[in-house]
């Protein structure tokens, strides 16, 4: 049964709950030790939460009011940006060394055995959601955690705006 | 006449093109026999690792781009070291050099592109290799030795990467460019400078507005005698000029070619069912409109994919091609996509750029009426696609212009400008 992960981004509070847990998972150490100073590489996450670009006086969610995060989104709107396992996914065409690949389930994978660096995937995603690990010279993008049930960063938050549905649950695009 | 062989499905090509077609045919139709056949006995070896299995970063298993069990597994019948030397197009078969005839209801050529090699004297001389091939990348290999010297004639991608390649491997390289820059092809003035730089500053010497006039050496390469005069004493020399496509194959069967085999956005020939993709085609131009051929991998793998999908019966159209090129040197990243050397003789293009020499930040953009339609990144090269995806949106960014030069540029500073295409509340993963 396939299933995707949903962002509903008017629910998102710009928390970056997800952020962390997604750098935990993808952190073995902090997997298993629970100790951020456990790890001497920094945990890097697959998910980031930006500010969208719009005038903040027109922006209605930085208005403090009862019962809204006041974090410091600059601002406009908190959105998270995360590979979207595009059903057509210009970075797999880019890859010219195998290192990405969409599986039978269609979630875009990537090998870091495989990857060297190149960069061509960072050229071709138009959502940006590709990340450098510029030390070990790969990528690092969302698996959507293979190893569990739920995505760390679904599990994580806690407004219900990012959601793992089955695929036949997912509304259409849009409005 | 008969046939030794017949498939549904033909492809004249192992590479990105090839590949990419056997995918696309998948993707539509999974039980129609496929035949790939290549002239190379290797497996999917991807040509752009060629330079990193020179410098030992990658191995033979390592440099191939799709499992081993790829051929089984996509149910295709790969026919190695066999070169189709003529096409029936009439008749609907092929020939190979063993005089194999293969029949197919549908023909996909992709043979690519070889290596321009200048008609200068000793060009035949031992130690004088191209940069193309795996045997071509095997024989470099062998012939790399510490402290030995290099001439690499080309500054283009392939040269510069097998400058780097070859510095990896202990080697003193040479970089001999007839151009006033280096990567004349995709990168504007200013970012050539950055990158040369970045060459020079880890050991790679350039020589800009030179040529190799003469490669010296009795039995082998001693030495190359440059337009300046100059004689570089040197044990192996490259060449990194460029590459022409293969139509010959297409050409003596009647297909009709210019610069490379011209086909329509479907990816077919003037032959109803024979389509040619990737480096041999010569195909829509994004930004022109005009036919083009763009030798690079991500737009071999897309034309593959969308003549296999026609092939195999579904109607998809190319939006056609658009130059893009990312390459890392000693650790600095540059990308380059679209129109990013527009001609002052051309007239109506906007060029606004942003650098901060420091941190070895540049970006260029390139407008025209507005719309983006080219894009350099050097450095922090993370927005890069979302510049490539505001090109292919042919967005007007004429209000954007400083948040898309913005170093820390982000998919959500795009959202809700109505220049992204993209769902504004809702998106699946």
């Amino acid at each position: 049964m396939k299933k995707r992960v949903v962002v509903k981004f008017d629910k998102c509070i710009g928390c970056r709950s997800c952020e962390v847990a997604c750098a935990r998972e993808h952190s073995q150490k902090l997997r298993t030790e629970e100790r951020i100073t456990a790890d001497t590489n920094k945990p890097v996450s697959r998910i980031a939460i930006k500010p969208t670009f719009s005038d903040p006086t027109e922006c209605e969610e930085l208005k403090p009011i009862k019962g809204q995060s006041r974090n410091d989104i600059k601002t406009g709107k908190a959105y998270p940006i995360r590979c979207r396992h595009c059903d057509d996914p210009k970075c797999v065409e880019a890859c010219m060394s195998g290192a990405l690949m969409k599986n039978d389930e269609g979630v875009v994978v990537h090998n870091p055995d495989k990857c060297v660096g190149c960069w061509m995937c960072i050229m071709a995603c138009p959502f940006g959601a590709i990340k450098r690990d510029v030390k070990n010279k790969i990528i690092v993008k969302c698996d959507l955690c293979p190893h569990r049930e739920t995505p760390a960063c679904v599990e994580a938050c806690k407004t219900g705006a990012i959601i793992f549905l089955r695929e036949e649950e997912i509304p259409e695009w849009g409005e | 006449m008969p046939l030794d062989f017949q498939f549904k499905y033909v492809i004249i090509g192992n590479s990105a093109a090839g590949i990419g077609c056997v995918e696309g045919i998948r993707r539509i139709d999974k039980r129609g026999t496929i035949a790939i056949i290549s002239e190379e006995k290797m497996h999917t070896y991807s040509r752009c690792l060629t330079s990193y299995y020179i410098a030992g970063h990658v191995d033979d298993e390592k440099i191939l781009f799709r499992p081993r069990d790829y051929y089984e597994r996509k149910n295709v019948t790969p026919i190695l070291g066999k070169k189709a030397v003529k096409i029936f197009p009439n008749e609907n078969y092929i020939v190979l050099n063993d005089g194999t005839k293969i029949g197919y209801s549908s023909l996909m050529i992709g043979t690519g592109a070889s290596p321009v090699v200048y008609d200068i004297p000793g060009n035949n001389k031992p130690g004088v290799f191209v940069l193309r091939t795996y045997e071509d990348a095997r024989k470099i290999s062998e012939a790399a030795s510490a402290g030995k010297r290099a001439v690499i004639m080309g500054g283009g991608l392939v040269g510069l990467k097998a400058a780097d390649a070859l510095h990896a491997r202990g080697m003193e390289v040479w970089v001999i460019v007839t151009s006033p820059q280096i990567m004349s092809q995709t990168m504007d003035k200013e970012g050539a400078e950055i990158l040369r730089k970045q060459l020079e500053e880890n050991g790679i010497r350039i020589l800009t507005e030179t040529n190799v006039e003469e490669i010296c050496g009795d039995n082998k390469v001693e030495a190359v005698r440059l337009s300046t005069g100059q004689k570089l004493s040197c044990d192996i020399v490259i060449f990194a000029k460029g590459v022409r496509p293969n139509i010959g194959l297409a050409k003596e069967a009647g297909i009709q070619t210019d610069y490379g085999i011209l086909v329509d956005a479907h990816m077919r020939t003037n032959v109803q069912n024979i389509y040619a993709a990737g480096d041999v085609a010569e195909a829509k131009d994004f930004i022109t409109g005009e036919r083009y051929v763009h030798a690079i991998w991500p737009n071999a793998v897309e034309q593959g994919q969308i003549a296999g999908q026609n092939m195999a019966g579904a109607d998809v159209e190319y939006n056609g091609g658009i130059a893009m090129n990312s390459v890392d040197l000693f650790g600095l990243a540059s990308i380059a996509v679209g129109l990013t050397r527009p001609r002052a003789k051309d007239g109506g293009y906007e060029i606004i750029s942003r650098s901060v020499p420091d941190k070895k930040f540049y970006r260029k953009l390139v407008l025209k009426d507005g719309i983006i339609v080219g894009a350099i990144s050097i450095g922090a090269v993370e927005a890069a696609g979302i510049l490539t995806g505001l090109i292919k949106n042919r967005a007007n960014v004429s209000k954007f212009k400083e948040l898309l030069l913005s170093e820390d540029l982000d998919y959500a500073k795009v959202v809700g400008l109505g220049i992204a295409s993209d769902a504004t509340k809702m998106a699946t993963a």
